[in-house]
């Protein structure tokens, strides 16, 4: 998500506390609450080379078209917690690879 | 205003030997959130931001911290300090995460009384909407840190537009990127 001076204002800040908190519809008040804030403005949509979401059932095939398309990868939900248990996959492998890298204990999750 | 803003974008160099001040507004930060229980994955994702060249010069990357929903230990700053000195710590006024939030209402009403929100990191979910107070900056990319980044996405600053997303769904539709107005729910990543 990129937000520029439009969207950066303790104006918005509190239509968006305000929606937080709002007790008639609370279903919004989850990671989605942006997009609802947000859900009549202009905005334009990036590629999904750039949220590339990797899905529960991370094949190798998945991890290869990954590593070959996407900008950003996206570990969302449960498939975090795979991380430390797989290696052969290129994906998991170029994770391990930063995380070493970056002198970083395997630690996922409590 | 598209031409307005690429000409700002591409037409502000100074003369030479000029010093101009540049206005807080023009400031970009890449902002995100690093718990001590994601650690691994937190310190990959800044890895992958500085093998990628994806922080440019004159840009801040801030990570937001809380004690209470989103705690980083010492040791896990020194850890993230060393790949990125600059890396700035930003704890944030969380005095609107009310226990409320573990609550649902419809209508009013109480509907269920506790969600898995409950637990006091699902909370750190919602630091992210500190970024639409920090007006010291003009833009501001949001990544998660579940993320790793495989080729720079620096240039992504550019964009002529006040509000870039990914649209919800699988990577294989919406390739191209396109403008739209629309009512459905995008995700906003």
């Amino acid at each position: 998500m990129l937000i520029k001076q439009k969207y950066i204002s303790n104006e918005w800040f509190d239509r968006a506390i305000d929606l937080l908190h709002e007790k008639t519809h609370t279903s919004v008040q989850d990671q989605s609450l942006l997009n609802h804030l947000w859900r009549d403005e202009n905005k334009l949509f990036l590629p999904h080379t750039y949220n590339w979401k990797v899905p529960p059932d991370l094949t190798d095939e998945v991890g290869e078209k990954a590593m070959s398309d996407a900008r950003v990868v996206h570990f969302v939900g449960p498939v975090k917690f795979k991380l430390a248990r797989m290696s052969e996959n290129v994906l998991v492998a170029k994770f391990h690879e930063l995380r070493e890298a970056a002198g970083a204990p395997i630690r996922i999750g409590r | 205003m598209r031409l307005s803003l690429f000409s700002s974008i591409f037409n502000s160099s100074p003369a030479p030997g000029t010093q101009v001040e540049v206005p807080q507004r023009n400031k970009k930060a890449i902002v995100s959130c690093i718990t001590d229980n994601f650690i691994g994955l937190g310190a990959a994702f800044v890895q992958s931001l500085i093998e990628t060249n994806t922080i440019p010069k004159v840009c801040d990357l801030i990570l937001l911290t809380c004690p209470t929903f989103a705690p980083l230990s010492k040791q896990n700053r020194t850890v993230l300090r060393e790949i990125f000195p600059a890396v700035k710590f930003l704890k944030v006024d969380t005095s609107f995460l009310s226990d409320d939030l573990v609550r649902r209402w419809f209508k009013g009403q109480l509907v269920k009384e506790k969600i898995d929100a409950s637990l006091p990191n699902k909370r750190s979910v919602y630091l992210k909407l500190h970024v639409l107070r920090m007006t010291n900056y003009g833009s501001i990319l949001w990544l998660d840190s579940d993320m790793i980044v495989l080729r720079s996405i620096a240039g992504i600053f550019r964009v002529p537009a006040e509000l870039s997303v990914v649209p919800v769904g699988p990577p294989e539709r919406n390739l191209a990127s396109t403008t739209a107005h629309q009512k459905d729910n995008s995700t906003l990543a």
